[in-house]
């Protein structure tokens, strides 16, 4: 019975572009094992291997899914290790990408908060191994995107007018009494955090050549946008006590602007969420996006089937979002 | 200019809260002036016809404080009986003074609900120990107007606190009231969500969710009847409540709302006199235009 509600009135793809797919590589997995780290303070890493990606990709109509690593990241223990735990994890990536053509794409990684080797890694992973853009999470350690300290790493990624998936870690404050809570609330209130962040230091203003991709539709910077953008203009004044050189004054509807150029993808749909999407930002910059790898196989199916029997679309829009939006940011997989 | 028949979300700053407010250390300089009477101007230019006063946070409401604050409010709406209710404040989370304050401000002095607030000092609403004050609003079938709060512990970094974590600890309260059930074991109270619950329109789907575990288990009972009934019961309760608009953007905050609930659950609320009148001006026209401008 299950089944047939599934097909129920679903707009039929199958050459969607899925870009919020995660990879979980085996040697980071036993990298991380030798510092006895068995996943996020939360859960366990999941077992995932390319073969089960690629099943559920051949279910959800996915020709092509770009993989980035989410939560807890690739910064342990020091510089030294994170570098070549992220290294080992991005040349991973690149040798998917060579051995399923056209199936795979990925965001580097990067071992922020080592601005030196995430530098390095830009390079190595952009250049030398043509990965497709860059994975960010929301915090380093504490630190966010907008801190003075990550400007070296939005110039060079503004000069390469590069791609970044914006995925959100967990916030150093977290759910102690209720676990479940950190997935379902917490997260997406970091990713507006995080976005808020580059929005007040006034990053995404001096990179406007870097391509942003909010994970889980923004969290909830769609719904929160004119508060946010609000908050930002009147901060130079309202709150004196704060270091001023973290903060820069945007006007209300230019802090709109900024927002509303943000790409956001599907995963995390509901009906009241992608309408809010879709008018904040326009159909054009609604991603097809998943959250495979860390999520079940059910949640991506019921996430595809959400996306894909969301009335809001009609059918030509339907095929901007599953895949020609993508297009210009991936170009390669035109 | 249209009329807002109710504003449910309109703050009072009386002196005996003001000086708790002392007593607790904050510095009150940047507390707005307010009295009645501003009040009553700011409901004149606006054709607001009544305020449901409340005050602006738990800080320093301890039981005596709490007692003072229902009973200025009592006298106000003596004196003003068509212009101004009010929601009484409750020394949360103390169980056992939040119950009698409940019973004395409802009962005796007939105040039109109370006001909690998504947090006090950590304590959330929600967490199973406070049982005993929902069920003694239930039994009244009291309003609850469920306003923000500061959440300890979070760093406010750039500043950024007033606009994006005070807002959504509302949707940290009602992730717990949809986690503990208390929305079905408490259904006669009326519930109000300040500033559009935070997010919780925008998450309401994942938020949902929550319904359908109990613990560390699943519901499967409950997941079973809605893929037969073809619902999505946990969604419902979102959809159940209502919300307020104090401090929510007038265009994508509101279009969202909309999209989750009929413009009946849609409550104005001014946030006065934290917000000025020109954003409450925009606020009204807005949803004067969705129709959405109920009495309570």
């Amino acid at each position: 019975m299950f089944q047939v509600f599934m097909k129920l009135k679903e707009v039929v793809m199958t050459n969607r572009i899925d870009i919020h797919n995660h990879l979980i590589p085996e040697e980071y997995v036993s990298l991380l094992a030798t510092l006895g780290i068995k996943g996020t303070p939360a859960v366990d890493f999941p077992s995932w291997s390319p073969k089960k990606a690629l099943k559920v990709m051949d279910r959800n109509g996915i020709r092509t899914a770009i993989l980035s690593m989410s939560t807890p990241g690739t910064y342990f223990k020091d510089d030294a290790f994170s570098r070549k735990l992220t290294r080992v994890t991005n040349e991973y990536s690149a040798e998917l990408i060579s051995r399923y053509p056209g199936r795979f794409g990925a965001f580097a990684a990067l071992p922020l908060p080592d601005v030196g080797g995430a530098l390095a890694e830009i390079e190595h992973s952009l250049d030398t191994l043509g990965l497709d853009g860059v994975g960010l999470l929301t915090n380093y350690q504490g630190i966010y995107l907008g801190d003075p300290r990550f400007e070296t790493i939005f110039t060079e990624l503004d000069r390469r007018e590069a791609v970044v998936f914006v995925h959100p870690d967990d916030h150093l404050v977290m759910e102690d009494r209720y676990a479940i809570l950190t997935p379902i609330l917490e997260r997406p209130l970091e990713t507006t955090r995080a976005v808020t962040n580059l929005l007040t230091s006034g990053t995404l203003a001096r990179y406007p050549k870097i391509r942003f991709i909010l994970a889980h539709g923004g969290g909830a910077v769609p719904f929160l946008a004119e508060r946010i953008a609000a908050g930002a203009a009147l901060n130079g004044t309202a709150w004196p006590a704060l270091d001023r050189s973290l903060i820069a004054p945007v006007d209300i509807d230019e802090g709109l602007e900024l927002l509303r150029r943000l790409y956001f993808d599907t995963a995390q749909p509901g009906e009241a969420h992608l309408e809010t999407v879709k008018e904040f930002a326009g159909v054009e910059h609604i991603l097809f996006g998943t959250d495979s790898g860390w999520v079940t196989p059910i949640d991506s199916r019921l996430t595809t089937r959400a996306v894909s029997t969301f009335n809001g679309f009609s059918e030509a829009q339907h095929r901007l979002v599953d895949r020609d939006n993508a297009l210009p940011l991936f170009p390669r997989f035109a | 200019m249209p009329t807002a028949n109710t504003d449910v979300h309109h703050h009072m700053l009386p002196p005996v809260y003001i000086e708790a407010l002392k007593r607790s250390g904050i510095d009150v300089s940047t507390v707005p002036d307010w009295t009645p009477d501003s009040s009553l101007d700011m409901m004149e230019t606006m054709s607001i016809e009544k305020a449901i006063l409340s005050v602006p946070s738990p800080t320093g409401c301890d039981r005596e404080v709490a007692r003072s604050v229902n009973a200025y409010a009592s006298q106000i709406k003596a004196s003003h009986p068509e212009r101004f209710g009010a929601f009484a404040c409750i020394p949360f989370p103390d169980v056992k003074a939040s119950v009698s304050e409940i019973a004395y401000a409802l009962d005796v002095l007939a105040l039109d609900g109370v006001i909690l607030f998504s947090n006090v000092g950590g304590a959330y609403l929600g967490d199973p120990e406070y049982d005993a004050i929902l069920a003694e609003l239930n039994n009244r079938r009291s309003m609850v107007l469920v306003h923000a709060s500061d959440r300890p512990g979070i760093e406010d970094h750039d500043g950024a606190n007033p606009f994006v974590e005070y807002p959504t600890d509302v949707s940290r309260a009602f992730a717990r009231l949809v986690y503990s059930h208390a929305f079905e074991r408490f259904r006669d109270i009326r519930w109000v969500f300040a500033g559009a619950g935070g997010v919780v329109p925008f998450l309401a789907e994942r938020i949902g969710k929550l319904h359908y575990t109990n613990g560390k288990k699943l519901r499967w009972g409950r997941i079973i009847i809605d893929l037969v009934t073809k619902r999505n019961s946990g969604l419902d309760l979102v959809k159940s409540v209502s919300y307020d608009t104090a401090d929510i953007g007038p265009r994508f905050t509101l279009f969202g709302l909309n999209h989750l609930v009929d413009c009946e659950q849609i409550r104005f609320g001014s946030n006065f006199p934290f917000s000025d009148e020109t954003t409450i001006g925009r606020l009204i026209e807005a949803l004067t235009e969705l129709n959405a401008t109920p009495d309570l």
